[in-house]
This record gives structure tokens, C-alpha cells and sequence, in this order.
């Protein structure tokens, strides 16, 4: 039978201090540069489903967030992010 | 202007700077030998004998292997070259025919060198031509890539009636059967634009659009004596032109008007100031017409018109913005016959500023005003009743709110002459609006009286309960008085489900052709609701219910009461004689509902 004592206890959470100090010291550390993983966490760019209809054309425009798209805008942007992510 | 060199000039070209390096090279080579022949025959002529061991004359040359010189006399580097015994050289002669041969070669290289000079000098034009053609094959494709700008718009579907009737028509050109015909069914296609833009300069556009259209009639054609030609017209899918006009948009630059930077004049054949509009604010014209798009207005007109947004503040928000023109009465599809001209203008209000178009709410009002499409000596002629040649107007009130995941409006219609029976019946009518009558007539042997006429077999009356003449005559009378007023009131919007690529959509109308006649057998609703899914930036599909409900209880109308409008008792329609009493049952037309399968491809 094992018992906790006060100084089995201190160590534990020194222990647990020391852990959390380096996890967070690692994730404050900078990378070198954009990694691929950290591109794909980027937000997608806007989807024309999710966009409203301005005009029916040549070309069609549609607002998504606030701003005004042509068709063939949202499809090179949508084309660029699948590109980027394997699509 | 650039000198482009046709195949055949540049080839001759480059054989002449081949031809060119091919005599430099010889030239060399001549020189070489003639500098070496030299040499020799001068040591021969000049440096004395030398012996050789056994005291015979010999010529002894001596060459540097590195610097490859002839010499007469040994020295540090150099290598005997040759013996040539004295005796066999002839210096007086060889020196002659040198002589001769050097002439001959100086003739030569001075020949040579004025083929060269000319050679080079042509060569120097060719290769300045060459330097100027390239760049000129560029600019003409650069002009032409950013100058030049093709489009394409199509809209297909399936339909399938439940319940076939007569109506106006659903999408452009689109037909269906009538009464009697239920489970009809088609695949159609209403719309093809090819969209052509040309940018000349950057305040200068040209649009040309041909449209494909379905057309309707035969004629056919009787050649010779006994010849004929079947027509290939009915049904066949024709093209004609939808838009063609000029558009320049520096007018308020150049007058130095902020506000209504972006405005456009456009003139030719144009879009008017409400359809198109309306069409972008509803978003699903590939599925249906907007409210008075499926009445009666065109989408297009010939003429002159003004449009764009206006912009009083500095915030770059669209506060208004204003379409108006005079146009033929006719549609862009007919002959103008008038001598009048109408007009349109629209007005589009956003009280707290729109940041892109159709954004927040808005408030628009649109008026029209013009005349039926007769020349001007069949519409001054005196009459009861105007008809046809009364004037026209329509106006349109509305409500409307725009986000970006949905939309809503309210539209107030109203309307002079402005729903005639040809309207009505544009998707479908009876044969008797046509030209043909239906149903059977009564044209007994001996004259009979039937509802009030004379009816015989060479004086043929409509059977009010066979066919639609009698209804016909009714109707027209009803719409097409010259005094008939439209009132109608539409609703219609869309909603995206989040996290999808679905819509909801849907359009109610509430439309009364002629609100004197009470109660009228005309009044209709139509409704339409569907889902749309977006599949890509350039394609939608949609899956809806279409119909129209003509709600009134079926009634039938006496002729006295019916000669309130344009009725006229015994008179003729398709030479068959229309009743002159009693009553006409049926009035109210057959519900029509129907499913469609709708896709749009825009680019």
C-alpha cells in the first residue's frame, strides 16, 4: 500500500509545473516559416453557394461578405485553395 | 502601320542572308588560298636559290606550326615545310600567269565585295522588318485579349403537367397544350446567349447577344405548277438577336458629376428599365418570369436609355439608382408601326445606403407609358372602342429587402391595356384566338335560330358547349376594350440554407386582368415554389412546382351583361357566327399545375 505524503505531493506538482512551463514554452516558439499545416489552417475563401446573387451574366457577380466577386473570381479562388490543399 | 511579310517574302529573305554567309565564307577561303599562292610565287620570284646538299637548287620554306607563316628561312619555332627544286619553277612564267590569275582574283574579290556590301545592307532591312513584325503579332493579340470579352448564358428544363391549360407563358417562347392534355410533358430550351463585348476604348462598349428562340407557324410553300415545300419553321429553333446596342459610360466624368459616376447611356436594342432589374433581385429567372415579364413587358426594347447608380456621399454607398429611355412600342422582336414613341423610367431608393447592389432596403417605382404597336391610319380610324389602340401603362410599386443569404419584395401592379387576350393565351390559348375554330359548330340544313342568330350550314354559329369560340369572344371582349385596367399585387423572395449549397425559393401573383369586370373569370393566382442547388460558380439546377389557379367559382356570363365591354352579339369570329343571346358558360379557365426541372449555366 502505497501512501501520499506531503512531500510525494510537492512533487507531483512540480512535476506538473515543469510540464506545463515547457508545453507552453514549445508553443511559444516560432517556426521558421509557413508550413503546410499552417496553410491549411487558413479560412477557405468565399464559396459562390454561400454568397448572394448580385447579377446573372456574363460574367455573374455575387456579394459574399460584404464584398462583390465575379464568377470567375470565386472560381479561381476556390481553384487556388483546393490547389493549395491537396484537392 | 506595320509591314507584315507574307511566307513566301520571308523565305526568299532568309535564302538571301543563307546565300549571303555561304559567298563570305567562299570569299574567305579564296583569300586564304590566293594570300598562300602569293607567298609562294613571291619567295619563288625574289629569295635566291637555295642548294641543296648535292649542290641542286632547291626552294626551302619553313612554316610555324603556331602561327601557321610561311617563311623562306629557318628560325627559332619554325619547321621545314617543303623542297621545291628550282629548275622546276619558271619564274617568268609563273610570275605572268600569277599576275593574270591575281587580276582576275582582285576582279573577283571587288565583285565580291560590292555582293557582300549589298547583302549586308539587305540583311540590316531584313532584320529591322523582323524586329518589327513580332512586336506588332503581339500588341494585335494583346489588343485583342483585353478588348474582346465572350459570355454565355443557357436555360433548359423538364416539364411535366399535371393539369394542362390555357395561361401565359412560364419562361420565354415556352408552349404547352391545354385543356384535356394533362401529363403532358417536355424538355425545352428557353434561353442561349452568346454574349459578345467589345471594349474599343474604355468608355466605348458594343454588345452583341443572339438568342436562340423556338418559333411557331408554318407557311407552307407552293412552287411551279404542282411543286411543294413542306415549312421547317413550326417548332424549329431559330436565333435572333436579343441585345445589340452601344454603351458609353464617361458621360458624368467628363460633365464632372460625382454623384453618378458609373451611369451608361445605351442605345439600340437594350434591356428596359425594370425587367432585367427585377430579374437580378429575384435571382431565379431560369426558373420563371417576374410579375409583369410574364404579363406583358418585354425584357427588350429598341431605343435610347439612361441608367446608374447614384452616390451623394463620400461613403462610396449607393443611395439610389435610376434606368430610364424612349423606346419603340413595338418589342424588339416586331415591326414598329407607330408614329408615337413610349416611354419608361425606374427609381430605386435605398434610405440607408447600399454597399453593393440590391443590399438592405429599397423602394422602387416604375411607370410606362406608350401605345399598342398599329400604324397610324388603322388607330385614328373611328371606333366604339379603342382595343388595341389604346394607350398602355404600367406601373410597378415595390418593397424590398436584400441580404446575402436571403431576400424578400413586395410588388404593387398597375396597369391600362396592359394584359391583352394574347397575353393571356402567349403560352397557351384556344385555336379560336389563332385563327381556327374549335369544337363543333351547328350548321344545320335548313336556317335554324340558335342563341339569337340564323344558323345554317353555309352560316355556321359557335356551340357555346362545344370548343372555346364562344368563350373566346367573351374573353377578348373582356381584355381587349381599350378600357380594361390591370391591378395586381406579387410577393417573392429566397432563403439559403446555412452550411448548404440549397435554396428556397418562391413567387406568389395575385393578378386581376380587368378589375371593371365583377367578378371577373380572369382573375388568376400563380404561384411557384422550389429549391435551387448551386453546384459551381457558373451552374444551378432547380426542382419546383409551377401554376396558375383561375379561383373563381365557374361562371357563365349573359350576352347583355357581356356587352358592357367589347362583346358584340352575332358578330364574327373566324367567319363562324358568335352568339347574339342567351348566355356563355365556362368562362373560367382550367387550373394549370405543373413540376419543372430547371438549370442555368452562366459564364
Amino acid at each position: 500500500m502505497i501512501v501520499k505524503t506531503g512531500y510525494w505531493r510537492r512533487g507531483l506538482r512540480l512535476a506538473g509545473a515543469l510540464l506545463g512551463i515547457g508545453i507552453s514554452g514549445c508553443s511559444a516558439m516560432p517556426f521558421g516559416g509557413v508550413s503546410a499545416p499552417q496553410a491549411s489552417a487558413k479560412a477557405p475563401p468565399p464559396m459562390v453557394q454561400n454568397c448572394g446573387i448580385v447579377s446573372i451574366g456574363s460574367p455573374s457577380n455575387y456579394a459574399c461578405d460584404g464584398k462583390v466577386y465575379t464568377a470567375f473570381q470565386l472560381a479561381k479562388l476556390r481553384q487556388d485553395w483546393e490547389k493549395s490543399h491537396g484537392g | 502601320m506595320v509591314d507584315l511579310c507574307c511566307p513566301d517574302t520571308c523565305f526568299s529573305k532568309l535564302d538571301k542572308e543563307k546565300d549571303m554567309k555561304t559567298t563570305i565564307s567562299k570569299l574567305r577561303s579564296l583569300l586564304l588560298v590566293l594570300a598562300t599562292g602569293l607567298l609562294v610565287i613571291g619567295l619563288a620570284g625574289n629569295l635566291p636559290a637555295q642548294d641543296s646538299a648535292d649542290s641542286m637548287p632547291m626552294l626551302r620554306l619553313y612554316i610555324n606550326p603556331k602561327t601557321k607563316v610561311v617563311y623562306s628561312e629557318p628560325g627559332p619555332g619554325r619547321r621545314l615545310l617543303s623542297e621545291i627544286p628550282m629548275s622546276t619553277v619558271n619564274s617568268s612564267e609563273v610570275l605572268r600567269k600569277t599576275e593574270a590569275q591575281l587580276k582576275e582574283n582582285q576582279q573577283q574579290i571587288s565583285e565580291l565585295q560590292q555582293k557582300n556590301e549589298h547583302l549586308e545592307a539587305s540583311n540590316f532591312d531584313l532584320n529591322k522588318q523582323m524586329a518589327e513584325i513580332k512586336p506588332a503579332w503581339r500588341d494585335y493579340i494583346n489588343n485583342f485579349q483585353d478588348k474582346f470579352r465572350v459570355g454565355a448564358l443557357f436555360y433548359a428544363d423538364y416539364r411535366f403537367y399535371t393539369h394542362a391549360g390555357f395561361q401565359p407563358q412560364e419562361l420565354t417562347q415556352l408552349t404547352n397544350l391545354g385543356p384535356g392534355n394533362n401529363n403532358y410533358n417536355s424538355f425545352d430550351i428557353t434561353r442561349t446567349y452568346l454574349n459578345f463585348f467589345f471594349f474599343p476604348t474604355p468608355d466605348w462598349t458594343l454588345r452583341i447577344t443572339p438568342n436562340m428562340y423556338k418559333t411557331i407557324g408554318s407557311s407552307n410553300d407552293k412552287v411551279g405548277a404542282s411543286t411543294g415545300f413542306g415549312s421547317n419553321l413550326d417548332g424549329d429553333l431559330g436565333v435572333r438577336i436579343k441585345y445589340a446596342n452601344i454603351q458609353y459610360s464617361a458621360l458624368w466624368d467628363k460633365l464632372g458629376v460625382s454623384a453618378l459616376q458609373g451611369g451608361k447611356v445605351l442605345i439600340g436594342e437594350i434591356a428596359n428599365p425594370l425587367v432585367g432589374w427585377e430579374e437580378d433581385l429575384y435571382n431565379y429567372r431560369y426558373v420563371n418570369l417576374t410579375p409583369w415579364n410574364y404579363l406583358s413587358l418585354s425584357s427588350t426594347q429598341v431605343g435610347i436609355g439612361f441608367e446608374g447608380p447614384i452616390k451623394p456621399f463620400a461613403d462610396e454607398k449607393t443611395y439610389a439608382d435610376y434606368s430610364f429611355g424612349v423606346y419603340d412600342n413595338s418589342s424588339f422582336h416586331a415591326f414598329e408601326q407607330t408614329d408615337t414613341k413610349q416611354g419608361m423610367a425606374r427609381v430605386s431608393i435605398y434610405p440607408f445606403g447600399s454597399t453593393w447592389r440590391f443590399q438592405g432596403l429599397g423602394l422602387t417605382g416604375f411607370y410606362n407609358y406608350g401605345y399598342g404597336n398599329t400604324a397610324p391610319d388603322s388607330a385614328q380610324a373611328v371606333t366604339a372602342l379603342k382595343g388595341p389602340d389604346a394607350h398602355i401603362t404600367r406601373i410597378a410599386a415595390l418593397l424590398h429587402y436584400t441580404a446575402e443569404q436571403w431576400g424578400v419584395a413586395g410588388e404593387f401592379d398597375y396597369g391600362n391595356n396592359a394584359f391583352s387576350a394574347a397575353n393571356l393565351f402567349s403560352g397557351s390559348g384556344p385555336s379560336d384566338e389563332f385563327g381556327t375554330a374549335s369544337g363543333t359548330q351547328y350548321g344545320p340544313k335548313t336556317a335554324k335560330t340558335f342563341y339569337g342568330n340564323s344558323c345554317s350550314s353555309s352560316a355556321l354559329c359557335y356551340n357555346p358547349y362545344s370548343g372555346f369560340g364562344a368563350q373566346t369572344g367573351a374573353w377578348n371582349a373582356l381584355l381587349n376594350n381599350g378600357q380594361s385596367r390591370q391591378i395586381g399585387m406579387d410577393i417573392f423572395g429566397h432563403y439559403h440554407i446555412p452550411d448548404t449549397a440549397f435554396t428556397l425559393f418562391g413567387m406568389f401573383q395575385w393578378f386581376q386582368p380587368n378589375d371593371k369586370v365583377n367578378p371577373d373569370p380572369l382573375d388568376f393566382q400563380r404561384f411557384i415554389a422550389g429549391l435551387s442547388y448551386q453546384y459551381n460558380e457558373y451552374l444551378r439546377f432547380a426542382v419546383d412546382s409551377q401554376n396558375v389557379l383561375f379561383y373563381h367559382n365557374q361562371q357563365a356570363e349573359s350576352v347583355p351583361w357581356l356587352e358592357q365591354f367589347n362583346y358584340v352579339p352575332g358578330s364574327k369570329l373566324n367567319s363562324i357566327l358568335l352568339p347574339k343571346t342567351g348566355t356563355i358558360p365556362f368562362l373560367v379557365p382550367r387550373d394549370t399545375h405543373s413540376i419543372f426541372a430547371n438549370v442555368e449555366f452562366a459564364y
